[in-house]
């Protein structure tokens, strides 16, 4: 309240720890590959369009919408995420770079 | 990990939520230990990794839990007022420091969600963490800055300020005291709209964090400020104590301020309640002009404590009246934290008595 700060770490740290592990290795559960999609689908959609935040919006995908808002090249890459059932590698890397920044 | 957990279950807690949530916990560093074991391993490595570090810390909650010297009715306090700002069940722990920083910490939200699609294991509780110094521990009226904090948590917890982003972005106002205006932001070069755009993130958590904390305890989040804070410049981190004080004279006075109506926008977006006053204010002079506890009635009469014990014990310090003309200043300070303290026990205890009467 004064000037002292709570630790907050970065919301998306285990969503990026899954993406790592979808480019390197796929030990990943259906489930959580599921999960992952389903995030960031929910995040493509925030992103391009805000107003559409309910009371129930995955709150990831909040988070990651708002590293997204930036990136109109990346919002157009993960729209192929629509007809996919899984994460392409490259476009795993792709967000891994994008936010990088924000987990800095 | 899971010796730290077996020790935590067998902590005589008195709560059967703290007691599942820790077999909750026990059941995911299990599930994760047993993949990461297996031959070949079922779970990538790095993300249990980083699982079992968010469970060690949640576990890290509980631990300061365990002391005998955990601040009961400021607990209960803000556990009433974390009601209706969470979906699942709070499951507030605390830690004593040695310092005179107060924050929350909390759980992330992506670690449970991705727990229960991944393992299938729903962890119900959702802890909270109160850090609050040693010294204030049984002086209610100095922890008013927890509600401050309970705001970060609630924002943090519920995207809010992260939403507002989206839907009021920076660049498009409104404009934050003391920060490079949005018409001119144009002109910044990357690495400085980069600063700039956490610069206006910051200053948006305090903000709200503030709104948040007058709702429930009203001028006592200015009072407590202008005491401890009376001055303070603008910095990337926080607004100057001047635009706080500003933002919170328009939330009291009810005048119409760009900041405050984004946050009511974003609260509505969100499913949340309006930031209006949660709060009854009470008399206290009847009660605390004669050294005794306040009875409270009501959570709002609760949170109303806070507004109007902090303006008595304010004109009690400056100038004794009555029996307290008879009390050294500084003891002013123990006596008047001591009735609040009283007082909110009072009523956790008639609380609990009606319920043990009812059932």
């Amino acid at each position: 309240m004064l000037a002292a700060t709570s630790r907050r770490d970065s919301p998306i740290g285990l969503f990026q720890a899954v993406l790592r592990a979808l480019e390197a290795a796929p030990e990943i559960g259906e489930p959580l590959r599921q999960h992952t999609l389903a995030v960031l689908r929910a995040a493509c959609e925030i992103a391009a369009d805000p107003s559409t935040i309910g009371a129930h919006a995955p709150p990831e995908a909040i988070e990651l919408a708002l590293c997204l808002r930036g990136d109109a090249l990346l919002r157009k890459r993960l729209e192929e995420l629509r007809s996919l059932d899984s994460i392409p590698p490259a476009v795993a890397r792709q967000l891994l770079d994008a936010f990088a920044p924000i987990a800095a | 990990m899971l010796l730290q957990l077996d020790r935590l279950a067998e902590t005589p807690y008195f709560s059967l939520d703290l007691d599942n949530y820790i077999s909750d916990l026990r059941k995911v560093t299990r599930e994760l230990i047993s993949r990461i074991s297996a031959t070949p391993a079922t779970l990538n490595e790095e993300v249990a990794r980083l699982a079992l570090e968010n469970i060690w810390e949640l576990t890290q909650f509980l631990t300061g839990s365990t002391t005998k010297q955990v601040p009961y009715e400021v607990v209960y306090a803000i556990e009433r007022a974390a009601r209706g700002w969470t979906s699942s069940p709070l499951l507030v722990t605390t830690a004593i420091v040695q310092e005179s920083s107060f924050f929350f910490q909390g759980g992330q939200e992506s670690f449970f969600r991705a727990m229960e699609a991944e393992l299938g294991i729903a962890i119900k509780g959702r802890p909270v963490q109160i850090a609050l110094p040693y010294v204030y521990r049984h002086k209610p009226l100095f922890c008013i800055p927890l509600f401050h904090e309970l705001g970060h948590f609630v924002d943090s917890a519920r995207d809010i300020v992260v939403t507002s982003l989206l839907q009021f972005p920076p660049e498009s106002g409104p404009a934050l005291p003391g920060l490079t205006a949005p018409a001119d932001v144009a002109s910044l070069s990357a690495g400085e709209k980069r600063i700039w755009d956490g610069v206006v993130k910051r200053h948006r958590q305090e903000y709200f964090a503030d709104l948040f904390s007058a709702a429930y305890v009203g001028k006592a989040t200015k009072g407590f400020l202008e005491q401890f804070c009376p001055d303070a410049e603008v910095a990337h981190t926080h607004p100057s104590s001047s635009a706080r004080f500003a933002l919170l004279d328009d939330f009291y006075e009810g005048r119409s301020n760009p900041i405050i109506d984004m946050f009511q926008k974003t609260l509505a977006a969100r499913g949340l309640p309006k930031l209006e006053k949660m709060f009854d204010t009470v008399d206290l002079e009847p009660s605390m002009g004669n050294v005794r506890p306040f009875q409270v009635e009501s959570d709002r009469q609760l949170f109303g404590l806070f507004e109007s014990g902090w303006d008595f014990l304010i004109t009690q310090w400056q100038s004794g009246s009555s029996h307290w003309a008879h009390v050294a200043p500084d003891d002013r300070v123990d006596v008047a934290n001591d009735l609040i303290e009283k007082a909110i026990r009072n009523r956790m205890i008639r609380e609990a008595w009606n319920a043990a009467v009812d059932s």
